[in-house]
Protein backbone atom coordinates (compact mmCIF):
# COMPACT_ATOMS: atom_id res chain seq x y z
CA UNK A 1 0.00 0.00 0.00
CA UNK A 2 1.25 3.47 -0.88
CA UNK A 3 1.21 6.59 1.20
CA UNK A 4 -0.78 9.73 0.32
CA UNK A 5 2.24 11.64 1.64
CA UNK A 6 -0.08 13.35 4.06
CA UNK A 7 -0.14 11.42 7.34
CA UNK A 8 -3.63 12.47 8.15
CA UNK A 9 -4.99 10.96 4.93
CA UNK A 10 -3.11 7.70 5.47
CA UNK A 11 -4.62 7.54 8.92
CA UNK A 12 -8.16 8.63 8.15
CA UNK A 13 -8.87 7.00 4.81
CA UNK A 14 -6.18 4.37 4.58
CA UNK A 15 -3.24 4.05 2.22
CA UNK A 16 -3.53 3.66 -1.52
CA UNK A 17 -3.92 0.34 -3.25
CA UNK A 18 -1.20 0.06 -5.91
CA UNK A 19 -2.30 0.34 -9.56
CA UNK A 20 -5.42 2.24 -8.56
CA UNK A 21 -6.88 5.11 -10.48
CA UNK A 22 -7.27 8.21 -8.40
CA UNK A 23 -9.53 10.94 -9.68
CA UNK A 24 -8.63 14.30 -8.22
CA UNK A 25 -11.41 16.74 -8.93
CA UNK A 26 -10.38 20.35 -8.45
CA UNK A 27 -13.80 21.90 -8.55
CA UNK A 28 -12.65 25.51 -8.54
CA UNK A 29 -9.27 27.07 -9.11
CA UNK A 30 -9.35 29.00 -5.84
CA UNK A 31 -9.35 25.73 -3.93
CA UNK A 32 -5.77 25.40 -5.24
CA UNK A 33 -6.33 21.67 -5.19
CA UNK A 34 -3.59 20.94 -7.66
CA UNK A 35 -1.09 22.33 -5.21
CA UNK A 36 -1.86 19.30 -3.07
CA UNK A 37 -0.85 17.22 -6.07
CA UNK A 38 2.32 19.27 -6.55
CA UNK A 39 3.17 18.66 -2.90
CA UNK A 40 2.41 14.97 -3.32
CA UNK A 41 4.68 14.81 -6.38
CA UNK A 42 7.45 16.66 -4.59
CA UNK A 43 7.37 14.23 -1.67
CA UNK A 44 7.15 11.14 -3.86
CA UNK A 45 10.09 12.30 -5.96
CA UNK A 46 12.13 13.04 -2.86
CA UNK A 47 11.48 9.51 -1.69
CA UNK A 48 12.75 8.06 -4.93
CA UNK A 49 9.48 7.05 -6.59
CA UNK A 50 9.38 6.91 -10.36
CA UNK A 51 6.90 9.26 -11.91
CA UNK A 52 5.65 10.21 -15.32
CA UNK A 53 3.71 13.41 -15.74
CA UNK A 54 1.34 13.94 -18.64
CA UNK A 55 1.27 17.62 -19.46
CA UNK A 56 -1.99 18.52 -21.15
CA UNK A 57 -2.42 22.06 -19.88
CA UNK A 58 0.25 24.47 -20.98
CA UNK A 59 3.63 25.05 -22.59
CA UNK A 60 6.44 23.23 -20.81
CA UNK A 61 8.17 26.44 -19.76
CA UNK A 62 4.97 27.58 -18.06
CA UNK A 63 4.65 24.20 -16.38
CA UNK A 64 8.21 24.53 -15.09
CA UNK A 65 7.38 27.91 -13.56
CA UNK A 66 4.40 26.32 -11.83
CA UNK A 67 6.50 23.42 -10.57
CA UNK A 68 9.14 25.74 -9.16
CA UNK A 69 6.57 27.95 -7.47
CA UNK A 70 5.47 24.85 -5.59
CA UNK A 71 8.77 23.32 -4.60
CA UNK A 72 9.40 20.88 -7.42
CA UNK A 73 12.75 21.17 -9.18
CA UNK A 74 11.86 19.74 -12.58
CA UNK A 75 15.36 19.89 -14.05
CA UNK A 76 16.97 17.91 -11.22
CA UNK A 77 14.23 15.33 -11.19
CA UNK A 78 14.33 14.87 -14.95
CA UNK A 79 18.10 14.66 -14.89
CA UNK A 80 18.00 11.92 -12.25
CA UNK A 81 15.96 9.56 -14.48
CA UNK A 82 13.22 9.27 -11.90
CA UNK A 83 10.88 11.74 -13.51
CA UNK A 84 9.59 11.87 -17.06
CA UNK A 85 7.22 14.25 -18.76
CA UNK A 86 5.04 13.34 -21.69
CA UNK A 87 4.38 16.70 -23.23
CA UNK A 88 1.04 16.23 -24.92
CA UNK A 89 0.34 19.94 -25.00
CA UNK A 90 3.64 20.78 -26.63
CA UNK A 91 3.19 17.94 -29.11
CA UNK A 92 -0.25 19.07 -30.20
CA UNK A 93 0.66 22.72 -30.53
CA UNK A 94 4.18 22.12 -31.70
CA UNK A 95 5.91 23.96 -28.87
CA UNK A 96 8.71 21.53 -28.20
CA UNK A 97 11.66 21.76 -25.88
CA UNK A 98 14.72 19.59 -26.01
CA UNK A 99 15.03 18.52 -22.38
CA UNK A 100 16.19 15.16 -21.07
CA UNK A 101 13.32 12.81 -20.20
CA UNK A 102 10.74 15.05 -21.80
CA UNK A 103 8.88 13.08 -24.44
CA UNK A 104 6.86 14.29 -27.37
CA UNK A 105 4.32 12.50 -29.43
CA UNK A 106 5.70 12.43 -32.94
CA UNK A 107 3.76 12.89 -36.13
CA UNK A 108 0.10 13.63 -36.48
CA UNK A 109 -2.00 13.60 -33.36
CA UNK A 110 -5.60 12.63 -33.61
CA UNK A 111 -7.52 11.31 -30.70
CA UNK A 112 -7.27 7.81 -32.23
CA UNK A 113 -3.51 7.94 -32.47
CA UNK A 114 -2.97 9.55 -29.10
CA UNK A 115 -3.53 6.37 -27.17
CA UNK A 116 -1.17 3.95 -28.98
CA UNK A 117 1.46 6.63 -29.32
CA UNK A 118 1.29 7.45 -25.63
CA UNK A 119 1.46 3.77 -24.70
CA UNK A 120 4.56 3.44 -26.83
CA UNK A 121 6.21 6.32 -24.97
CA UNK A 122 5.23 4.82 -21.62
CA UNK A 123 6.92 1.62 -22.72
CA UNK A 124 10.12 3.47 -23.62
CA UNK A 125 10.08 5.28 -20.27
CA UNK A 126 9.63 2.04 -18.39
CA UNK A 127 12.40 0.39 -20.39
CA UNK A 128 14.69 3.19 -19.33
CA UNK A 129 13.59 2.91 -15.71
CA UNK A 130 14.11 -0.85 -15.82
CA UNK A 131 17.71 -0.29 -16.90
CA UNK A 132 18.33 2.25 -14.18
CA UNK A 133 16.38 0.90 -11.25
CA UNK A 134 14.81 -2.15 -9.82
CA UNK A 135 11.37 -1.08 -10.91
CA UNK A 136 9.62 -3.92 -9.13
CA UNK A 137 10.65 -2.35 -5.86
CA UNK A 138 9.72 1.20 -6.76
CA UNK A 139 6.44 3.03 -6.61
CA UNK A 140 5.45 3.93 -10.15
CA UNK A 141 3.23 6.95 -10.54
CA UNK A 142 1.44 8.59 -13.41
CA UNK A 143 -0.06 12.05 -13.06
CA UNK A 144 -2.25 13.57 -15.75
CA UNK A 145 -2.78 17.32 -15.47
CA UNK A 146 -5.31 17.95 -16.45
CA UNK A 147 -7.74 15.68 -18.15
CA UNK A 148 -10.45 18.30 -18.61
CA UNK A 149 -8.18 20.05 -21.10
CA UNK A 150 -8.80 17.20 -23.56
CA UNK A 151 -12.41 18.34 -23.82
CA UNK A 152 -11.22 21.71 -25.01
CA UNK A 153 -8.50 20.42 -27.31
CA UNK A 154 -10.68 17.76 -28.87
CA UNK A 155 -14.36 17.56 -27.92
CA UNK A 156 -16.37 16.03 -25.16
CA UNK A 157 -17.44 13.23 -27.47
CA UNK A 158 -13.94 12.42 -28.61
CA UNK A 159 -12.54 12.68 -25.11
CA UNK A 160 -15.04 10.15 -23.87
CA UNK A 161 -14.13 7.79 -26.66
CA UNK A 162 -10.46 8.26 -25.90
CA UNK A 163 -10.87 7.56 -22.21
CA UNK A 164 -13.32 4.70 -22.53
CA UNK A 165 -12.49 2.80 -25.70
CA UNK A 166 -8.80 3.52 -25.89
CA UNK A 167 -8.53 3.01 -22.15
CA UNK A 168 -9.76 -0.54 -22.54
CA UNK A 169 -7.44 -1.38 -25.38
CA UNK A 170 -4.37 0.40 -24.08
CA UNK A 171 -3.91 -1.86 -21.11
CA UNK A 172 -3.17 -4.69 -23.53
CA UNK A 173 -0.11 -2.82 -24.70
CA UNK A 174 3.30 -4.19 -23.82
CA UNK A 175 3.94 -1.10 -21.69
CA UNK A 176 1.44 -2.40 -19.18
CA UNK A 177 2.02 -6.15 -19.54
CA UNK A 178 5.75 -6.50 -19.83
CA UNK A 179 6.37 -3.90 -17.13
CA UNK A 180 4.66 -3.25 -13.82
CA UNK A 181 1.59 -1.03 -13.93
CA UNK A 182 1.71 2.34 -12.29
CA UNK A 183 -0.72 4.03 -9.96
CA UNK A 184 -2.42 6.94 -11.62
CA UNK A 185 -3.77 10.30 -10.65
CA UNK A 186 -6.12 12.08 -13.00
CA UNK A 187 -6.57 15.72 -12.23
CA UNK A 188 -9.86 17.07 -13.53
CA UNK A 189 -10.77 20.71 -13.07
CA UNK A 190 -14.04 22.56 -13.23
CA UNK A 191 -17.63 21.54 -13.17
CA UNK A 192 -18.09 18.15 -14.68
CA UNK A 193 -19.78 17.28 -17.92
CA UNK A 194 -20.18 13.77 -19.27
CA UNK A 195 -16.51 13.03 -18.97
CA UNK A 196 -16.38 13.44 -15.22
CA UNK A 197 -18.92 10.70 -14.35
CA UNK A 198 -17.13 8.32 -16.67
CA UNK A 199 -13.83 8.98 -14.91
CA UNK A 200 -15.58 8.71 -11.58
CA UNK A 201 -16.82 5.20 -12.31
CA UNK A 202 -13.42 4.05 -13.47
CA UNK A 203 -11.61 5.35 -10.38
CA UNK A 204 -11.07 3.54 -7.12
CA UNK A 205 -10.41 6.76 -5.25
CA UNK A 206 -12.11 10.09 -5.83
CA UNK A 207 -11.02 13.24 -4.03
CA UNK A 208 -12.59 16.62 -4.58
CA UNK A 209 -11.42 20.08 -3.58
CA UNK A 210 -13.58 23.18 -3.44
CA UNK A 211 -13.52 26.55 -1.78
CA UNK A 212 -15.75 29.36 -0.69
CA UNK A 213 -15.22 32.85 0.57
CA UNK A 214 -16.52 33.37 4.07
CA UNK A 215 -16.40 36.18 6.62
CA UNK A 216 -13.01 34.91 7.79
CA UNK A 217 -11.46 34.52 4.38
CA UNK A 218 -11.19 31.48 2.20
CA UNK A 219 -12.46 28.13 3.40
CA UNK A 220 -11.08 25.15 1.53
CA UNK A 221 -12.48 21.67 1.70
CA UNK A 222 -11.20 18.29 0.60
CA UNK A 223 -13.86 15.64 0.26
CA UNK A 224 -12.98 12.01 -0.15
CA UNK A 225 -15.93 10.78 -2.17
CA UNK A 226 -14.90 7.27 -3.00
CA UNK A 227 -12.42 4.71 -1.72
CA UNK A 228 -12.34 0.91 -1.89
CA UNK A 229 -14.07 1.03 1.49
CA UNK A 230 -17.53 1.53 0.05
CA UNK A 231 -19.94 4.05 1.35
CA UNK A 232 -17.57 5.98 3.50
CA UNK A 233 -17.00 9.63 2.68
CA UNK A 234 -14.78 11.95 4.64
CA UNK A 235 -14.41 15.70 4.76
CA UNK A 236 -11.29 17.67 5.54
CA UNK A 237 -10.42 21.33 5.72
CA UNK A 238 -7.05 22.47 4.50
CA UNK A 239 -5.06 25.66 4.48
CA UNK A 240 -1.85 26.94 2.92
CA UNK A 241 0.34 28.35 5.66
CA UNK A 242 3.91 29.50 5.97
CA UNK A 243 4.72 26.10 7.45
CA UNK A 244 3.13 24.30 4.53
CA UNK A 245 -0.18 22.64 3.83
CA UNK A 246 -2.30 21.88 6.88
CA UNK A 247 -5.11 19.35 6.61
CA UNK A 248 -7.56 18.61 9.39
CA UNK A 249 -10.67 16.46 9.50
CA UNK A 250 -14.13 17.99 9.71
CA UNK A 251 -16.79 16.19 11.80
CA UNK B 1 -3.92 46.08 3.79
CA UNK B 2 -3.36 48.96 1.42
CA UNK B 3 -3.02 48.60 -2.31
CA UNK B 4 0.58 49.68 -2.30
CA UNK B 5 1.58 47.10 0.29
CA UNK B 6 0.68 44.47 -2.25
CA UNK B 7 3.29 45.82 -4.63
CA UNK B 8 6.04 45.25 -2.09
CA UNK B 9 5.05 41.61 -1.78
CA UNK B 10 5.78 40.77 -5.40
CA UNK B 11 9.18 39.08 -5.72
CA UNK B 12 11.56 39.81 -8.60
CA UNK B 13 10.14 38.28 -11.77
CA UNK B 14 7.03 37.43 -9.81
CA UNK B 15 3.39 37.49 -10.74
CA UNK B 16 0.46 39.09 -8.95
CA UNK B 17 -2.97 38.31 -10.31
CA UNK B 18 -6.14 40.18 -9.53
CA UNK B 19 -9.16 38.03 -10.19
CA UNK B 20 -12.45 39.86 -10.45
CA UNK B 21 -15.02 37.41 -9.18
CA UNK B 22 -17.71 39.82 -10.30
CA UNK B 23 -17.23 42.91 -12.43
CA UNK B 24 -19.05 45.17 -9.95
CA UNK B 25 -16.10 44.76 -7.61
CA UNK B 26 -14.05 47.19 -9.75
CA UNK B 27 -10.91 45.09 -9.57
CA UNK B 28 -9.79 46.77 -12.78
CA UNK B 29 -9.93 50.20 -11.13
CA UNK B 30 -7.95 48.81 -8.23
CA UNK B 31 -5.28 47.84 -10.74
CA UNK B 32 -5.32 51.31 -12.26
CA UNK B 33 -4.61 52.69 -8.78
CA UNK B 34 -1.56 50.46 -8.64
CA UNK B 35 -0.43 51.82 -11.99
CA UNK B 36 -0.99 55.36 -10.77
CA UNK B 37 1.08 54.70 -7.69
CA UNK B 38 3.96 53.22 -9.68
CA UNK B 39 3.94 56.07 -12.17
CA UNK B 40 4.14 58.52 -9.28
CA UNK B 41 7.24 56.66 -8.10
CA UNK B 42 8.71 57.10 -11.61
CA UNK B 43 8.67 53.35 -12.17
CA UNK B 44 8.50 51.95 -15.68
CA UNK B 45 5.10 50.55 -16.51
CA UNK B 46 4.29 48.52 -19.59
CA UNK B 47 0.64 47.72 -20.30
CA UNK B 48 -0.67 44.96 -22.53
CA UNK B 49 -3.97 46.45 -23.57
CA UNK B 50 -6.68 44.02 -24.56
CA UNK B 51 -9.45 46.58 -24.12
CA UNK B 52 -10.20 49.74 -26.09
CA UNK B 53 -7.50 52.36 -25.64
CA UNK B 54 -9.96 55.12 -24.85
CA UNK B 55 -11.55 53.13 -22.03
CA UNK B 56 -8.16 52.63 -20.47
CA UNK B 57 -7.11 56.22 -21.02
CA UNK B 58 -10.28 57.77 -19.66
CA UNK B 59 -10.37 55.53 -16.63
CA UNK B 60 -6.77 56.35 -15.85
CA UNK B 61 -7.39 60.07 -16.29
CA UNK B 62 -10.44 59.80 -14.10
CA UNK B 63 -8.24 58.76 -11.18
CA UNK B 64 -5.83 61.60 -11.82
CA UNK B 65 -3.14 60.36 -14.19
CA UNK B 66 -2.19 62.71 -16.99
CA UNK B 67 -1.32 60.33 -19.80
CA UNK B 68 0.45 62.93 -21.92
CA UNK B 69 3.00 63.46 -19.18
CA UNK B 70 3.98 59.83 -18.88
CA UNK B 71 3.34 58.12 -22.21
CA UNK B 72 6.56 57.20 -23.94
CA UNK B 73 8.54 58.20 -20.85
CA UNK B 74 7.57 55.87 -18.04
CA UNK B 75 4.37 54.41 -19.43
CA UNK B 76 4.32 52.19 -22.51
CA UNK B 77 1.32 50.51 -24.02
CA UNK B 78 1.03 47.65 -26.44
CA UNK B 79 -2.38 48.23 -27.99
CA UNK B 80 -3.52 44.72 -28.76
CA UNK B 81 -7.16 45.68 -29.08
CA UNK B 82 -6.33 48.29 -31.70
CA UNK B 83 -3.94 45.91 -33.45
CA UNK B 84 -6.54 43.18 -33.85
CA UNK B 85 -9.23 45.63 -34.96
CA UNK B 86 -6.86 47.67 -37.14
CA UNK B 87 -7.54 50.95 -35.37
CA UNK B 88 -4.37 52.78 -36.21
CA UNK B 89 -2.91 55.30 -33.80
CA UNK B 90 0.11 57.52 -33.89
CA UNK B 91 0.74 58.20 -30.22
CA UNK B 92 4.14 58.20 -28.62
CA UNK B 93 4.56 55.26 -26.30
CA UNK B 94 1.64 53.34 -27.79
CA UNK B 95 2.68 50.42 -29.96
CA UNK B 96 0.76 48.17 -32.24
CA UNK B 97 1.28 44.91 -34.05
CA UNK B 98 0.95 45.54 -37.74
CA UNK B 99 -0.45 43.51 -40.56
CA UNK B 100 -2.38 40.31 -40.66
CA UNK B 101 -3.22 38.76 -37.31
CA UNK B 102 -4.69 35.43 -36.35
CA UNK B 103 -4.14 33.43 -33.17
CA UNK B 104 -0.91 31.80 -34.27
CA UNK B 105 0.58 34.74 -36.15
CA UNK B 106 -0.25 37.00 -33.26
CA UNK B 107 1.89 35.11 -30.75
CA UNK B 108 4.90 35.16 -33.08
CA UNK B 109 4.54 38.86 -33.84
CA UNK B 110 3.85 39.65 -30.22
CA UNK B 111 7.07 37.94 -29.16
CA UNK B 112 9.11 40.08 -31.56
CA UNK B 113 7.40 43.39 -30.89
CA UNK B 114 7.29 42.96 -27.14
CA UNK B 115 10.92 41.95 -26.89
CA UNK B 116 12.03 44.75 -29.18
CA UNK B 117 10.09 47.44 -27.35
CA UNK B 118 11.10 46.27 -23.89
CA UNK B 119 14.75 46.07 -24.95
CA UNK B 120 14.64 49.71 -25.96
CA UNK B 121 13.47 50.85 -22.53
CA UNK B 122 16.33 52.12 -20.40
CA UNK B 123 15.33 50.69 -17.08
CA UNK B 124 16.44 47.74 -15.04
CA UNK B 125 12.99 46.82 -13.92
CA UNK B 126 9.60 46.97 -15.54
CA UNK B 127 6.13 46.46 -14.24
CA UNK B 128 4.04 44.63 -16.76
CA UNK B 129 0.27 45.04 -16.50
CA UNK B 130 -2.57 43.55 -18.44
CA UNK B 131 -5.84 45.40 -18.96
CA UNK B 132 -7.62 43.02 -18.89
CA UNK B 133 -6.27 39.57 -19.57
CA UNK B 134 -9.78 38.22 -19.77
CA UNK B 135 -10.55 40.44 -22.74
CA UNK B 136 -8.34 38.16 -24.79
CA UNK B 137 -11.49 36.06 -25.05
CA UNK B 138 -13.10 38.80 -27.13
CA UNK B 139 -10.22 39.08 -29.56
CA UNK B 140 -9.23 35.60 -30.65
CA UNK B 141 -10.90 32.48 -31.92
CA UNK B 142 -8.94 30.23 -29.60
CA UNK B 143 -8.19 32.61 -26.75
CA UNK B 144 -7.15 30.10 -24.11
CA UNK B 145 -4.53 28.66 -26.37
CA UNK B 146 -3.33 32.09 -27.38
CA UNK B 147 -3.09 33.12 -23.75
CA UNK B 148 -1.10 30.04 -22.81
CA UNK B 149 1.29 30.59 -25.68
CA UNK B 150 1.82 34.20 -24.65
CA UNK B 151 2.93 33.33 -21.12
CA UNK B 152 6.43 32.07 -21.98
CA UNK B 153 7.18 35.34 -23.77
CA UNK B 154 7.50 37.08 -20.44
CA UNK B 155 10.60 35.10 -19.54
CA UNK B 156 12.43 36.16 -22.73
CA UNK B 157 12.55 39.67 -21.28
CA UNK B 158 14.76 38.59 -18.42
CA UNK B 159 17.60 38.53 -20.94
CA UNK B 160 17.49 42.31 -21.10
CA UNK B 161 15.88 43.27 -17.79
CA UNK B 162 16.91 42.62 -14.23
CA UNK B 163 13.36 42.10 -13.19
CA UNK B 164 9.92 42.05 -14.72
CA UNK B 165 7.04 42.07 -12.29
CA UNK B 166 3.70 41.12 -13.70
CA UNK B 167 0.29 42.26 -12.54
CA UNK B 168 -2.58 40.76 -14.44
CA UNK B 169 -6.26 41.43 -13.98
CA UNK B 170 -8.99 39.03 -15.05
CA UNK B 171 -12.70 39.11 -15.01
CA UNK B 172 -13.75 35.51 -14.49
CA UNK B 173 -17.14 35.82 -16.21
CA UNK B 174 -15.68 37.14 -19.44
CA UNK B 175 -13.11 34.42 -19.88
CA UNK B 176 -13.66 31.31 -17.83
CA UNK B 177 -10.88 28.80 -18.13
CA UNK B 178 -7.92 31.11 -17.78
CA UNK B 179 -8.26 30.85 -14.03
CA UNK B 180 -6.99 27.29 -14.05
CA UNK B 181 -3.68 28.55 -15.35
CA UNK B 182 -3.62 31.80 -13.40
CA UNK B 183 -3.81 30.14 -10.01
CA UNK B 184 -0.80 27.83 -10.26
CA UNK B 185 1.14 30.39 -12.32
CA UNK B 186 0.88 33.29 -9.88
CA UNK B 187 2.88 34.03 -6.75
CA UNK B 188 0.13 36.12 -5.22
CA UNK B 189 -3.56 36.22 -5.94
CA UNK B 190 -6.15 38.72 -4.84
CA UNK B 191 -9.76 38.08 -5.65
CA UNK B 192 -12.06 41.06 -5.78
CA UNK B 193 -15.65 40.70 -4.79
CA UNK B 194 -18.75 42.87 -4.62
CA UNK B 195 -20.94 41.56 -1.85
CA UNK B 196 -23.46 43.15 0.50
CA UNK B 197 -22.68 46.56 -0.91
CA UNK B 198 -18.95 46.25 -0.19
CA UNK B 199 -16.07 46.08 -2.61
CA UNK B 200 -13.58 43.73 -1.09
CA UNK B 201 -10.24 42.22 -1.84
CA UNK B 202 -9.27 38.81 -0.53
CA UNK B 203 -5.77 37.49 -0.69
CA UNK B 204 -6.22 33.85 -1.67
CA UNK B 205 -2.65 32.88 -2.44
CA UNK B 206 0.89 33.77 -1.55
CA UNK B 207 0.30 35.76 1.58
CA UNK B 208 -1.80 35.80 4.70
CA UNK B 209 -5.36 35.34 3.54
CA UNK B 210 -6.75 38.67 4.64
CA UNK B 211 -9.95 40.38 3.58
CA UNK B 212 -9.67 44.11 2.99
CA UNK B 213 -11.62 47.06 1.60
CA UNK B 214 -10.45 47.58 -1.98
CA UNK B 215 -10.78 51.32 -1.93
CA UNK B 216 -10.18 51.95 1.72
CA UNK B 217 -8.36 55.18 2.25
CA UNK B 218 -5.67 54.90 -0.38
Amino acid sequence: MYSWEFDILDREIGKIKPTSYILFHEMDARSRGRELIFEFMKRKLEKGSLMSFFNVSCPLSVLFVMFKRHGIEPENSLESDRFAIIDTFGSIYNIKYNVKNVWHIEGSISIELLSPKTAHIVKRIKERWAQMWNIHEKELWGVVMDISEYERIFSEEETLRYLEVAGEVRRRHEAYIKFPKGTNIWVYSGEGSRVLPSLYRRSQYVLRTKSEITEDGVKRELIVLKTPKLGKTRRFEYAFTKEGIKIRPVD
Amino acid sequence: MKAVELLDLIPDNGVLSIIERNYESDGDLFVLLLIKHLLKQKKTVFVLLYDPFLVFKENLEEIGVNLDEVLGKTLFILDIFGSVHKIEREIEGVYQIKGYIDDIVFVDKFRDVFFYKVSSISSEEIWLFTYLSSSICKLFSNPLMTYKRLLPVKSTVTQVMKSIKVIGVYNVCECPGIERIVYPYSDIIVETLFKDGRKMGIVTKGYEETVFELFGGD
